[in-house]
């Protein structure tokens, strides 16, 4: 079925009162009795006619109407109480499929469509119609594991015997499968006559409709009026309608206005494109985190490569503040003409320093701006990348710019003019520089952060306003800043860039209930180098011995094959059966898990090439490609050095050589996570000025083994392993915090209301953060929520892991429910009400754990294990508790112990 | 009619009587052709096409079999194909076959059958297999079992297979590479104990049933089984009654000693094994040499440096410091001069400091002071480093690789915090010494003097500048906003490489903008353009804009007028 036949519409006439006094006879022969009230409350609607739909969008919907034939997992949704409706087009099959040869097999009389040669017209009044709707798409859908049907006739005109055959239809579906829902399509004519075979109606176009060329257009008003008196009729008979408005995806004000239209109506809305392959334009609004950085050159233009994305300012300076902000960086290289993106699916563009454009490109990339600031996109110059006149004259006259925008050349004095220092960092020197000094002034209406005043050796002066923010978006442009480091507090200037109004929920990789997220991983490097403690045991020993076997935090231990099997230069053989025995004994240890550190510790990662490093004569292996250095050593450790249980969960790539794109989706496809042995973040990116102290990295305890070696190495670490155990944090695997690093990348946002938000994620990352001034999760209307609590003026979210989260906030103050604050490990709660919650915890350590929404100076009265035990909370309804490492507790918040003895 | 022609004629009939019968005996006595039955011809085909599946050394007698099979058992063969892949399994293994038992055609069918891609579980195969009795001889079952040992595998069915192979290894006919793939298996299955049940049987079979290299495998496999199951304590105890139960004036066995040091360290208890390793090392004609004999000894045997190795080791471990100290001395008198910094903790502790002099003398022959001094630091001995290094430098005042030992040596004694001042030091020495600059810009970046790293890495040489440091003055200059010096520096980086980054370029062309000397900036900034590759439209722009550069004061002058 073409889907967008689905939306343009004939003007029907009602049907006579004869045939719907025939309908309700027929009906009520075969004692079918009224059946709208049996349909859920459906909050939102979803509708998708593509065969592949997208699985997180599904999750965020209660009801979803999709084609019969979608690939798609429906149990995850049904876990989340979500439903998934089939769309059967009953009036049309196409040639060659097994619903032809099977309406073939019933000689089911049929035409050809008028629009379409390889679709045939089916005419419902043959007796044939309803057995073969059965067989060919009802029962097919409903084995498939749909929750209903929507029965359409597609562009088709109905006639009132085709109508009369519908509810014949339903009547039968009805009492096939009485446990699955139905609804008719509105175009189909029906009205009051189907109250007591369907649940609803389904209104696709409404007020639009696919127009030419597959854009939305107006339906006539005629039709519209039709439609919308059809809607008031069936509602009053308590039939619940469902209706589908069409938009543009880049007018985000038409799909809030058709969203409304509809909501007005009384319907349940969904906006999406005439083509119904399940763009979500709203009601609810998927929030972009797509920044879009555009940088580097075309290879044409300058005579050498692009240089790669984290060579640019922005993903040494600029990454982990925006990444914290919630931003997701899409990098792209200004290769080619048409080297901007075809549509605006993102939240802000920079134009990175190391842009080099064509003229042309200059041109186009100017005249693009305006479409940028028509659709409100925050634009960052971090540079002037328009040195063509006329390309510059166009940009500037779009920003609103001053001044010449060139170099002022050989300027002899520079002073600061101008001045926000509540985006500058603290206690750093502020310095005017001469270096890529330009003759630049910011918009009449803008924000200068940092605004300096150049001489040149002719007395002339000049302007540059090196920082500010405007109307569409800001400048920052410093050709110092990767030299130096930067002047301006990132994360406060960027997040003002973004706009105030972009308080959205960011998944956060720093934090875990409530605490900042630890884990700890050791890279293979001195394995097998003896150290020089007393009788020279191996570091792997001394690691063993006097680290790992005194510590309880989970580490991560990599292993390199060809030094265990002692396969490196200038290794013995019989080095491999001490080596492989250390190896197996570290592995046996609870609190480690195992991941490879490769093969042989390649240089390089590039696929289809022999990369192993240097082996010796003993080497037994024929591979030395990226898969027998990351599959090949998986599988080695796991046979030969794990014990029963556990499995090579992370992939810590060697220090020496950048992972490629090939080695990292190569992880991916196999499952494993994988992450660099260093820091990902340069130091002169370090935030350590911020005014606001934020926490934007989890506390990570990388070591090697070579870092035990002599006696002082093994007491700096053996001192910072104790200070890790000492400080409030919520240990988690290495894996685990791969995992919810690559989960938050993936993690969607939808507004669903001005504080109601809706996030769709795998659930390995478990932390959303918003500022404090937004206000406290509404607990009892918030799904998959746990928790929250505040931490320097952030609101931290502990979500409980499901695929959809649900997060209501209010800037009241919310109503007392139970609710997690902070815990040293992974909580699994079974219940969590108003008054009690049941949970499980399982840690190495006794468990720490944090609750509030109590009475104030209220009790608690909990079961640890089945033992009885009472706790006190304090003057704000928290409870402090500290239960056995494994524990299943039930609590329960009871009444001030006087009020109890009172009561 | 006469008697003569009645006579003739009844001659002739004799004759065509006789010939007649002649004729129909020789007729009669003629084979007819045998009847041909396509049915088995089929049979016979698919039987032998399907036979390529089996080993190829069952092939050919199988093949030869079917060759000859007669009618009667090719119709069974013919019945059994029909049959499902139980029935048939189960009619080549326990019941009535097609065919009379043992035959290769009967093994080689069980073969294909095992490996066709229908074949029954190989849980009930491997049961049918084993039940087989005398209708599968006793090796071919074995390679039957082992067949289905590695589908398990392969399957990650670990315990099965594991179960398979110990089935093969109870087999009077098993051989040791199955008790080999057995442990293989209880390997990957995490199941060691299994292996080493069957090892152990092999071990104390009697009559043996190993031969003497193999009886060693098995004894290092015993002792590895008995780790990979964490049963340290016991590896410890099985190696160690070993040694027990050699007689006083056995050599000990390399192999039993290695095992032993293997199980007796991981159970902790390599303690235990000090004594055997001392009489291991008596047996050494090198033990009987004095300290000052080692030390001009020419040859060493391997072994006895290894075990002498071993033993200080295990004797320092255990803070047995009198014997650790005495094989430390010999150590050191052999060469091996990692064990100095130990020796030298050791030797000062229990007063044989005079000795350790002597040691140290000794070596001082075939090691230069520096070397020395740079085992004892790499030893982790900075102090007795520092001293031995400071008496060479007072002959040696000009040793510049000594002064920056000391240097380093000075800096692990008093702390990171008195590195620059150290390194200002020997710089006072050694003015030029590049790697001195460097590490000393270095720590005054780390320090937040950006102005002194930058002249201390100005001082450098152009010559002797390498990339990084280039970068990192034009870094320094940039962030002090010193154009002359951050040109330079992007300069030297441009003229360095016959193919400049394109990025490098464009730097040098910011900084020329700013320089105060605009006339040699700017004949630079063409030189550097010139390297870009010709005829793009930036090396164009880039060569306009270099042009236009150089008229700028005069624009200047004009506009302001």
């Amino acid at each position: 079925m073409p889907p967008a036949s689905l939306t343009s519409r004939f003007t029907r006439s009602s049907s006579s009162l004869l045939s719907k006094l025939q309908i309700v006879a027929l009906l009520g022969l075969m004692g079918i009795s009224g059946i709208a009230s049996d349909l859920p409350t459906y909050r939102s609607l979803f509708v998708d006619q593509s065969l592949r739909p997208d699985a997180r969008s599904l999750a965020a919907f209660d009801l979803s109407i999709l084609n019969p034939k979608a690939e798609l997992d429906m149990e995850p949704g049904h876990a989340l109480g979500n439903n998934y409706f089939a769309l059967l087009d009953v009036a049309h099959f196409r040639t060659g499929t097994r619903a032809a040869m099977q309406s073939a097999a019933r000689q089911l009389s049929s035409k050809p469509s008028a629009s379409d040669q390889q679709t045939r017209v089916i005419d419902p009044t043959d007796p044939q119609w309803v057995p073969w709707v059965i067989e060919a798409l009802a029962d097919p859908a409903a084995k498939k594991g749909f929750d209903g049907f929507v029965l359409s006739f597609g562009a088709e005109a109905t006639t009132p015997a085709a109508r009369t055959a519908v509810l014949s239809l339903a009547a039968t579906l009805r009492q096939r499968y009485p446990d699955k829902h139905l609804l008719l399509d509105l175009s189909l004519g029906l009205g009051v006559e189907a109250v007591h075979v369907a649940n609803g109606f389904l209104a696709l176009g409404v007020y639009t409709r696919e127009g030419r060329n597959g854009v939305a257009d107006w339906t006539p008003i005629v039709e519209t009026q039709r439609l919308t008196r059809l809607i008031r009729t069936v509602q009053m008979q308590g039939l619940h309608v469902f209706a589908v408005e069409y938009a543009s995806a880049d007018d985000r004000t038409a799909c809030r206005e058709a969203a409304q239209r509809l909501t007005s109506l009384g319907a349940v809305p969904f906006v999406t494109t005439p083509a119904l392959n399940g763009v979500n334009l709203g009601p609810l609004e998927e929030v972009s985190r797509r920044v879009l950085v555009l940088h580097g050159w075309d290879e044409k233009h300058v005579g050498e490569k692009s240089s790669d994305a984290a060579a640019t300012l922005t993903s040494r300076l600029l990454r982990q503040s925006l990444e914290w902000l919630g931003c997701e960086l899409d990098f792209r290289a200004a290769t080619g003409t048409s080297f901007l993106p075809a549509d605006h699916d993102f939240a802000a563009v920079i134009l990175d320093s190391t842009l080099v454009l064509s003229a042309e490109q200059q041109t186009t990339l100017a005249a693009w701006l305006p479409s940028l600031r028509a659709r409100k996109i925050p634009l960052l110059l971090t540079s002037m990348p328009w040195t063509d006149n006329a390309a510059r004259h166009l940009a500037l006259q779009h920003l609103g710019l001053g001044g010449s925008a060139q170099p002022a050349a050989r300027l002899v004095k520079t002073n600061v003019v101008a001045m926000d220092s509540s985006l500058l960092r603290v206690n750093t020197k502020i310095t005017s520089r001469s270096l890529g000094f330009l003759d630049l002034t910011a918009p009449a209406d803008s924000h200068i952060v940092l605004g300096l005043y150049g001489q040149d050796a002719m007395g002339s002066g000049h302007r540059f306003d090196q920082a500010f923010l405007t109307s569409w978006g800001g400048a920052w442009i410093d050709p110092a800043a990767q030299a130096a480091s930067s002047q301006l507090d990132l994360p406060a200037f960027l997040a003002q860039w973004l706009g105030a109004d972009r308080s959205l929920p960011v998944p956060d990789t720093t934090t875990r209930t409530g605490r900042r997220v630890f884990y700890s991983h050791i890279d293979s490097t001195g394995f097998s180098t003896p150290s020089t403690l007393p009788g020279f045991p191996l570091c792997s020993e001394v690691m063993r011995d006097r680290i790992l076997g005194r510590n309880l935090l989970p580490v991560t231990v990599s292993v390199c094959e060809a030094e265990m099997r002692a396969w490196l230069p200038g290794q013995k053989s019989g080095e491999a059966a001490r080596l492989e025995h250390v190896a197996r004994s570290l592995f046996e240890m609870l609190q480690v898990q195992a991941a490879s550190n490769s093969f042989s510790r390649p240089t390089q990662w590039t696929a289809g090439i022999d990369i192993s490093g240097r082996l010796n004569d003993r080497a037994k292996t024929t591979r030395h490609d990226m898969e027998r250095e990351i599959a090949g050593s998986m599988s080695y450790i796991h046979r030969r050095l794990l014990p029963l249980g556990k499995e090579v969960s992370l992939m810590l790539w060697p220090a020496n050589a950048a992972p490629s794109a090939e080695a990292l989706s190569y992880c991916r496809a196999m499952n494993v996570e994988s992450l660099p042995a260093t820091s990902s973040f340069d130091p002169i990116s370090s935030p350590s000025g911020s005014r606001t102290p934020l926490r934007l990295e989890p506390l990570a305890l990388r070591c090697s083994f070579t870092d035990v070696r002599t006696a002082a190495g093994l007491a700096s670490l053996e001192k910072t392993f104790a200070a890790c155990s000492e400080q409030p944090l919520h240990t988690m695997t290495t894996a685990a915090y791969a995992a919810s690093v690559r989960d938050a990348r993936h993690t969607r946002v939808l507004r669903a209301a001005a504080d109601h938000w809706i996030i769709l994620n795998a659930g390995d990352c478990r932390t959303l953060r918003l500022p404090i001034t937004v206000g406290l999760p509404d607990m009892a209307r918030c799904q998959g929520v746990s928790g929250y609590n505040v931490h320097q003026g952030q609101l931290y979210i502990h979500t409980m892991g499901s695929a959809r989260t649900e997060l209501v906030l209010t800037k009241n103050k919310p109503s007392q429910h139970i609710h997690l604050v902070e815990c040293s490990t992974a909580v699994s709660f079974f219940e969590l009400t108003t008054g009690r919650a049941t949970f499980q915890v399982s840690d190495l350590r006794p468990v720490e754990i944090v609750l509030g929404g109590f009475e104030p100076r209220g009790q608690c009265a909990y079961l640890e294990n089945g033992r009885p035990y009472t706790a006190n909370a304090d003057a704000q309804g928290i409870v402090h508790l500290e239960v056995a490492c494994s524990s299943t507790v039930s609590l329960q918040s009871l009444p001030p112990a006087a009020h109890a003895a009172m009561r | 009619m006469s008697r003569s022609s009645r006579q003739a004629s009844l001659l002739i009939f004799s004759y065509t009587m006789l010939a007649v019968a002649w004729g129909w005996r020789l007729l009669a006595n003629d084979p007819a052709a045998p009847k041909e039955n396509p049915l088995l011809d089929t049979t016979r085909t698919a039987i032998a096409s399907c036979l390529a599946h089996a080993p190829k050394h069952l092939q050919q007698p199988a093949v030869f079999q079917l060759a000859m099979l007669p009618d009667r058992e090719l119709e069974a063969l013919h019945t059994w194909q029909k049959a499902a892949p139980v029935q048939r399994l189960r009619q080549l293994t326990v019941q009535q076959g097609p065919l009379h038992t043992p035959c290769p055609l009967n093994t080689a069918l069980l073969f294909v059958e095992l490996t066709r891609t229908d074949a029954p579980l190989i849980d009930d195969s491997r049961l049918l297999v084993s039940a087989s009795g005398d209708r599968i001889e006793e090796p071919y079952k074995i390679e039957a079992l082992e067949l289905l040992a590695s589908q398990a595998t392969a399957a990650n069915e670990g315990t099965l297979a594991v179960e398979i192979h110990e089935r093969a290894c109870d087999s009077p006919a098993a051989t040791w590479q199955n008790v080999l793939n057995l442990s293989e298996a209880a390997r990957i299955a995490r199941r060691p104990a299994a292996a080493l049940r069957v090892v152990n049987e092999w071990l104390g079979a009697t009559p043996p049933r190993l031969n003497d290299a193999d009886r060693e495998a098995a004894l290092d496999l015993q002792i590895t089984l008995l780790l990979e199951g964490t049963r340290y304590a016991e590896a410890s105890r099985v190696a160690l009654d070993s040694l027990r139960a050699l007689k006083p004036a056995d050599v000990i066995p390399p192999r039993l000693m290695q095992r032993a040091l293997h199980a007796t360290r991981a159970a902790g208890e390599s303690a235990e094994l000090l004594p055997w390793i001392e009489r291991q090392l008596r047996t050494c004609p090198d033990h009987q040499r004095t300290l000052k004999e080692l030390a001009s000894a020419t040859a060493i045997d391997p072994e006895y440096r290894r075990w002498l190795n071993e033993g200080a080791s295990i004797a320092d471990l255990n803070h047995l410091t009198s014997i650790a100290c005495e094989l430390y001395f010999r150590l050191a008198a052999i060469g091996e001069t990692h064990v100095l910094a130990r020796l030298h903790a050791l030797a000062t502790q229990i007063g044989r400091g005079k000795e350790l002099t002597e040691v140290l003398a000794s070596l001082h022959g075939r090691f230069s002071t520096l070397q020395l001094a740079q085992a004892l630091t790499d030893g982790d001995a900075p102090a007795a480093a520092r001293t031995l290094l400071a008496t060479h430098l007072q002959s040696s005042p000009d040793d510049r690789a000594g002064w920056r030992l000391l240097t380093l040596l000075d800096i692990m004694l008093r702390g990171e915090s008195s590195a620059p001042m150290l390194w200002e030091g020997f710089l006072k020495r050694f003015p030029d010494d590049v790697p001195a600059l460097q590490h000393l810009a270095r720590l005054q970046v780390s320090a937040a003097q950006p102005s002194q790293a930058l002249r201390t890495l100005q001082s450098i040489p152009s010559a002797q500048l390498d990339e990084a440091t280039m970068r990192l003055i034009a870094a320094l200059a940039i962030q002090l906003d010193d154009i002359p010096a951050a040109h330079r520096a992007q300069q030297l980086l441009v003229q360095s490489s016959p193919h400049p980054a394109v990025s490098d370029v464009l730097a040098l062309a910011t900084t020329t903008l700013q320089h105060p000397e605009g006339g040699a900036a700017q004949t630079a900034l063409t030189n550097a353009i010139a390297k870009l590759p010709a005829g793009t439209a930036l090396h164009q722009s880039l060569t306009a804009l270099s042009s236009i550069s150089e008229a700028t004061p005069f624009n200047t002058a004009a506009k302001s007028e």
